[in-house]
């Protein structure tokens, strides 16, 4: 089960995000496991594992819409860089950062869990 | 025929005349045609006094008739009298048998049957009598209750019936038919009292005035079928009363002057008449014609039948009059207050002075003027010392009163008084106005002359204060003797006052008194022959060889005396010649020619002639002076100077210029034989031994003098001067403009250079050598600056262009920003400081604060810099003084630092001065500050002053006036940095970063751009972006596009979305007025700092009266419906929760194609706005609202579209606006930025909507 104390640990800027969500604790927490759950983070793996790169870009657009709506800022930072490196949509090396990404992800889901 | 008309011509030239003397006064007066040929019937009826002689052939008099007469001299009416009894003559005038009929009031049944005319003839007062022993009746009109009160039956008893009523007195009236019958009625005690008019009542033993109640107007009424009359009537009433506006009370004083209040005593009035039966008089000696002790020791004078006629008019016969002569009037009134006399006569010198004196003054017996009496010519300065009669002190009073800067000098009669101005011991003396000529005519004061004053002074009877009913009873005589009585009295006397002795007579008249001597022989012996006949006529022989011895050694005597004459006339003449030769041999030297001029007798003689110009007068030669001076200056004057040498000539001018100089001078231009030289023409007044006294000047010396040489020399002399004064002027205007062209030549590398060393020095890897020297070149720097800064300060004050502002401005966020300028610089250097404010200072005033900030951190800084640790500065804000809505403030500015000499502080606020020039290293200054403060003071309207003492301390004194103000804006200061949003377009990059990182530092936000059209679009974007630029500040001169052009297009373009300040380094006092035109708000000097940024934006926004952000009309969110497109369900649901809270709805399409598709199927106007993702699957934001906006229905080109992206990069934004999105959002999407966009969209849009049908 979240806990805004557990995203607090983890590095989320909820203030800002419950901000955003009009300090509406159960729609922040709600929206936070939408976006844990959302298929996305595996579109973007299978993206750029299949080297579709626009495709990988718009995934990880997404991404960072959401997860900086909701200032998960741990997750958020390496989406928004792989989003600007692949906007170019120049072919290279972006493991590390989906290693980074999906890693937190889980990380976080793990704290769901626990 | 001829003949008759000689024989006849002196008649008929007599009736010409009187008939053009007709025509001419027809023609001036209104009178219609047949005015001459029918006359006027009046309606005549006898009434004493207002109308008598009631019969064919009597003698008419009275109120009436002498109106009539006034009348007919504007009417041109002739009369036709009509006689009989008043009731008969009232009936007439109702038939129309008569035409006028004077004496009725009006009444409101009597208009319609007889016409009133606009203006009365006359009023009349109304009086209570009461028997005289009815102690029970008072003036208080309750005691009139249960009285019986009779009245003529008249117009009177309505009068009488509303007083009764308003009083709330319940009386018996009884009205009479007549007079006759009232007044027997009131004697035989029938009535306790009778009403009576001020005119119709007689003297009645028993009576006794109680009150006035009333007063009735009446007229003279006009037949009502003669308009004509009444319209001329009204007409001569408005010309008499416009020519004569006091006619009709003078007409009332001469008739009605003796009425029943004239002869009926007050309560007062009787109770001294029953105290007294003896009336001791008191009277001023040697004061004719009013009073005097003749040479038997009986009382003469005015006084002597004044108080028995008072007595007699007002029937008071059993009282006995005694007399007693004073010699000095001071005794006189001490006695009157002392009581052993009861009346003084006379008093006078004034109201005041009597009361001073415990006296009640009567009412004038005569009113004469006063004279003031002197010698020779009248000037101002003889009234500065007058001789006074110590014996009188009336002329001391008037003289006191009426000359109060005089000295007084008093002798013991006025004898001796004319005796002092006559020998100028006094300039002058007074004599009462009946006196003055009298006196005079004695041949002894035949020197002195006399002049009226414009002041009357009265002279009255005297009564002791509170002895009300003797005075009153005198009033009453003056008044019905009348003021003629007494002047008519005062010719009687006056002689005494002229003893003309035999030997005036003589000298006066030698040659008429001569013949009637000798008439007067001639008659002796005429009738000496008659009587005697033959016996005397040796004796008649030897009379008339006597006489006529006499009369030869009459004219043997004149002769001698003529010849003594001539001789003292011809020494006198010799005396003149010497002098004249003196002076013409003095004169001579230098003139070219010298004349003696007899001003008197316009008679002039050459002494000294220049024989170059042979037509000029020769020595010797006599010649009327104005006429040759004149004709010289017609022929010989420069007509530029010829104007003023005919004034100057002018004998009355000379007079009075010799008067105030000894020598005068004209200079001119002399034309001559076509050459031109300088002349002046010198005149000197000639005094002769007799002039000395008169201060008249009677003959002049003159002389011609050619002056060319000198004057030439001493115009070029001027001409030279007047260039050196325009070099100079020139040099110091162009000082003036060097000065400010340098400072400002000078500031363009001052910016570079500070700019430079404060980017330099945020570069964290400085050698510690490397950054102090950095810091030195900052302080240097901009210790340069701050003499530029001075020097174009000072440069502005010199050419005037140092403008006031007159806004309102926060007094204590002035205060704050100096505290804390002063507070770190003082703690920096060790010493303490303290600010307190006294009383009464308000929050807000209206004024210029930057120029006072300037003034006061100038005299803050100054004192800081000559204080050393530890010490103190300590400023001092006081209200002293409020008027109306301007309150004056005093500023004291103290400190404990060196002080300054006693010997320098008069000059401390002169410019480049300073006490100790060496100081000026240690220190480092201008010496401009205080002169700039000074002047900034004075252009204030306000003073500074300075106190100090060496060693001790100084004390600086600013004192004030500001205008109260109304403060209705938010409190304190409303700048808070971080919201300022502010764009810096300079073309030069340093200048640009400079001032980003100077803002940055107090942490406002700014963007650079370098040009034009890149900040034009930049602002596009900011726009778009609902996040305007608050605040642009403009380099003014830039490649391309400068800054006017660029202030010229934001405004029009974002209209008044930012303000604009103008930054530049040159002077902009000559693009002010056009960069104002072109929108600019402000100015600002570079280098920039950011304290001046944010004052100056504050200052702009107050004076705006607006708030310093945008702020536009709105639209309720509440019950709107918003089409959201957006492909990421998180923010969607966000999106969804933000905008329902505000109470709107939120229909939700995933991409471009779907929204575009909700759209195209909505009715028109279902939705009021739309949210478009730029980034989505399928159809993205931009293609999604260009296809809304192509889309063939009315919505849609006006729906709002807010562009939602991640991105902000001005590329975007730039696409969003051409694909026709209204405004970009960045997300995350800050809430209320969200509502406030589609608020203000949603408002436009519908304001749009209704102008588009």
């Amino acid at each position: 089960m979240l806990t805004m104390d557990a995203l607090r640990r983890f590095g989320a800027n909820t203030e800002e995000g419950l901000g955003r969500c009009l300090n509406d604790e159960g729609f922040y927490l709600e929206l936070v496991n939408m976006v844990l759950g959302d298929a996305g983070f595996e579109k973007l793996a299978a993206a750029l594992e299949g080297k579709d790169w626009q495709a990988a870009f718009e995934a990880a657009h997404s991404l960072k819409g959401s997860l900086g709506n909701l200032a998960l800022t741990p997750i958020y930072a390496p989406t928004s860089e792989l989003t600007e490196r692949l906007r170019g949509g120049r072919e290279a090396d972006y493991a590390a950062l989906l290693t980074e990404i999906l890693s937190r992800r889980d990380a976080l889901l793990a704290l769901r869990e626990g | 025929m001829s003949r008759r008309i000689r024989d006849y011509r002196s008649f008929t030239g007599r009736f010409v005349v009187c008939l053009c003397v007709l025509a001419f006064l027809a023609c001036l007066l209104p009178v219609p045609a047949q005015a001459g040929e029918e006359s006027v019937r009046v309606g005549y009826y006898e009434n004493e006094v207002f109308q008598e002689g009631a019969e064919e052939g009597a003698v008419k008099t009275g109120y009436a008739y002498e109106y009539y007469r006034k009348l007919s001299e504007y009417t041109g009416w002739k009369y036709e009298y009509v006689y009989g009894g008043y009731g008969e003559l009232y009936q007439m005038l109702l038939d129309g048998e008569i035409d006028l009929l004077a004496g009725l009031a009006w009444r409101a049944e009597r208009v319609g049957l007889i016409a009133y005319p606009d203006a009365i003839m006359g009023s009349e007062a109304y009086y209570l009598v009461k028997q005289e022993d009815a102690s029970d009746i008072t003036a208080d009109p309750a005691t009139l209750n249960g009285k019986r009160i009779g009245v003529l039956d008249s117009a009177i008893v309505s009068v009488l019936n509303r007083y009764l009523e308003d009083n709330g007195v319940t009386a018996e009236v009884i009205a009479y038919p007549d007079h006759g019958q009232l007044f027997s009625a009131f004697d035989s005690r029938q009535l306790d009292v009778f009403a009576a008019e001020s005119d119709g009542s007689h003297a009645r033993e028993n009576a006794e005035v109680l009150c006035a109640f009333g007063a009735s107007e009446y007229y003279l009424c006009v037949n009502i079928r003669r308009p004509d009359l009444l319209a001329e009537l009204n007409e001569a009433q408005t010309l008499l009363a416009a020519a004569e506006p006091n006619y009709l009370n003078s007409l009332s004083t001469k008739y009605y002057s003796v009425s029943v209040n004239a002869r009926a005593f007050s309560a007062a009035e009787r109770e001294w008449m029953e105290g007294h039966d003896a009336l001791n008089v008191g009277y001023l000696e040697n004061y004719l014609p009013y009073s005097d002790t003749d040479s038997r020791g009986e009382v003469t004078g005015m006084v002597k039948d004044l108080i028995p006629e008072i007595l007699k008019a007002l029937s008071i016969a059993d009282i006995s009059v005694s007399y007693r002569g004073y010699k000095n009037y001071d005794d006189m009134l001490a006695d009157v207050t002392a009581g052993s006399i009861d009346v003084a006569f006379p008093v006078g010198g004034g109201l005041y002075y009597s009361e001073e004196s415990g006296i009640y003054q009567s009412n004038a017996v005569t009113s004469a003027s006063t004279e003031l009496v002197f010698k020779g010519a009248y000037s101002e300065d003889k009234v500065a010392r007058f001789a006074v009669n110590e014996n009188n002190r009336m002329q001391y009073y008037y003289v006191k009163t009426n000359f109060p800067e005089a000295e007084i000098v008093f002798y013991p009669s006025t004898e001796d008084c004319l005796a002092a101005v006559l020998s100028g011991e006094a300039g002058c003396t007074t004599l009462n106005g009946l006196r003055a000529n009298d006196i005079l005519k004695n041949s002894k004061y035949r020197g002195l002359s006399n002049r009226q004053t414009s002041r009357n002074d009265d002279r009255c009877f005297g009564v002791e204060i509170g002895n009300e009913g003797l005075l009153k009873l005198l009033n009453r005589g003056v008044n019905v003797l009348g003021s003629d009585y007494a002047q008519q009295l005062s010719y009687r006397y006056v002689g005494g006052l002229y003893t003309y002795s035999f030997a005036d007579v003589i000298r006066d008249h030698i040659l008429l008194v001569g013949s009637i001597i000798f008439a007067v022989a001639a008659l002796v012996i005429f009738l000496l022959v008659r009587d005697i006949r033959r016996t005397r006529k040796e004796a008649r022989q030897k009379e008339a060889a006597q006489l006529a011895l006499e009369e030869e050694n009459r004219v043997k005597r004149r002769e001698m005396e003529q010849r003594i004459a001539l001789q003292e006339q011809l020494i006198r003449q010799q005396k003149q010649h010497e002098q004249q030769n003196r002076m013409i041999v003095a004169l001579s030297s230098d003139y070219r020619s010298v004349y003696y001029v007899n001003l008197d007798e316009d008679e002039a003689v050459c002494y000294l002639e220049d024989r170059s110009f042979p037509d000029d007068p020769s020595v010797g030669e006599h010649f009327p002076y104005l006429q040759v001076f004149t004709r010289f200056g017609h022929d010989h004057v420069a007509e530029s100077y010829r104007e003023g040498y005919f004034r100057f000539i002018q004998p009355d001018n000379i007079r009075a210029e010799l008067l105030k100089q000894p020598l005068i001078a004209y200079r001119f231009l002399e034309t001559r034989d076509g050459k031109e030289a300088y002349t002046v023409l010198r005149m000197a007044g000639v005094r002769h031994m007799e002039d000395r006294t008169d201060h008249r000047v009677h003959a002049i010396g003159v002389g011609f003098a050619d002056i060319d040489e000198e004057m030439r020399q001493s115009m070029s002399q001027q001409q030279a001067l007047s260039e050196a004064l325009a070099a100079a002027e020139q040099a110091n205007q162009a000082k003036t403009a060097f000065l400010s062209s340098m400072s400002h030549e000078i500031r363009t590398p001052m910016n570079a250079i500070i700019g430079l060393d404060s980017l330099a020095l945020r570069n964290g890897g400085l050698l510690p050598e490397t950054r102090e020297y950095l810091e030195k070149i900052g302080e240097s720097a901009r210790h340069l600056l701050g003499l530029i800064n001075d020097i174009l300060d000072m440069s502005r004050i010199e050419s005037g262009r140092m403008i006031l502002r007159k806004e309102e401005f926060s007094f204590r966020a002035m205060l704050e920003q100096i505290n804390t300028m002063v507070m770190s610089q003082c703690s920096e250097k060790g010493l303490q400081y303290e600010c307190s404010v006294i009383g009464g200072v308000s929050d807000h005033y209206i004024g210029d604060d930057m120029k006072l900030k300037q003034v006061l951190i100038n005299i803050l800084s100054n004192a800081i810099k000559f204080t050393e640790a530890p010490g103190s500065v300590k400023l001092t804000v006081e209200r002293t003084a409020t008027f109306e809505d301007q309150a004056t403030l005093k500023f004291s500015i103290r400190d404990t630092g060196i002080g300054i000499d006693k010997a320098f502080l008069p000059k401390v606020f002169d410019s480049f001065t300073q006490e100790d020039s060496n100081r000026n290293n240690k220190y480092g200054s201008t010496g401009l500050g205080l002169a700039i403060t000074k002047n900034i003071v004075t252009l204030m309207n306000g003073s500074i002053s300075v106190e100090s003492e060496k060693g001790v301390g100084t004390e600086f004194t600013v004192v004030l006036t500001l205008k109260n103000c109304d403060y209705h804006g938010p409190a304190g200061s409303y700048v808070s940095p971080k919201d300022i949003r502010v764009l810096i377009v300079d073309d030069e990059e340093i200048a640009a970063e400079h001032a980003r990182v100077i803002l940055d530092e107090i942490g406002i936000t700014a963007d650079t751009s370098c040009s034009g059209p890149e900040a034009l679009n930049m602002m596009e974007i900011a726009h778009t972006k609902h996040t305007p630029y608050n605040l642009v500040l403009l380099d003014w001169k830039m490649p391309g596009m400068d800054g006017l052009e660029v202030a010229r297009q934001i405004r029009s373009r974002f209209d008044r979305e930012s303000t604009i300040i103008f930054l530049t380094s040159f002077n902009w006092d000559d693009i002010m007025d056009e960069a104002l035109h072109a929108g600019v708000d402000s100015f600002l000097a570079k280098p920039l700092f950011a304290s001046n940024v944010i004052d100056e934006f504050e200052r702009i926004a107050r004076k705006n009266n607006m708030s310093l952000y945008r702020e536009k009309r709105r639209a309720e969110l509440k019950g709107r419906k918003i089409l959201l497109a957006e492909d990421v369900r998180v923010n969607a649901m966000i999106m969804k929760k933000l905008i329902e809270v505000k109470g709107a709805e939120i229909d939700h399409a995933e991409n471009g194609r779907i929204v575009l598709d909700m759209f195209a199927k909505s009715a028109p106007g279902q939705y009021d706005a739309i949210l478009m993702d730029i980034r989505m699957p399928e159809m993205d934001g931009l293609e999604a609202a260009a296809a809304i906006r192509a889309l063939d229905r009315p919505d849609a080109r006006i729906i709002p579209i807010v562009a939602l992206t991640a991105n902000a990069f001005d590329e975007d934004v730039q696409r969003s606006m051409q694909a026709g999105m209204n405004a970009h959002l960045s997300k995350p999407v800050e809430p209320e930025h969200l509502y406030q966009t589609l608020e203000e969209l949603i408002w436009e849009a519908e304001q749009a909507g209704k102008e588009t049908p």
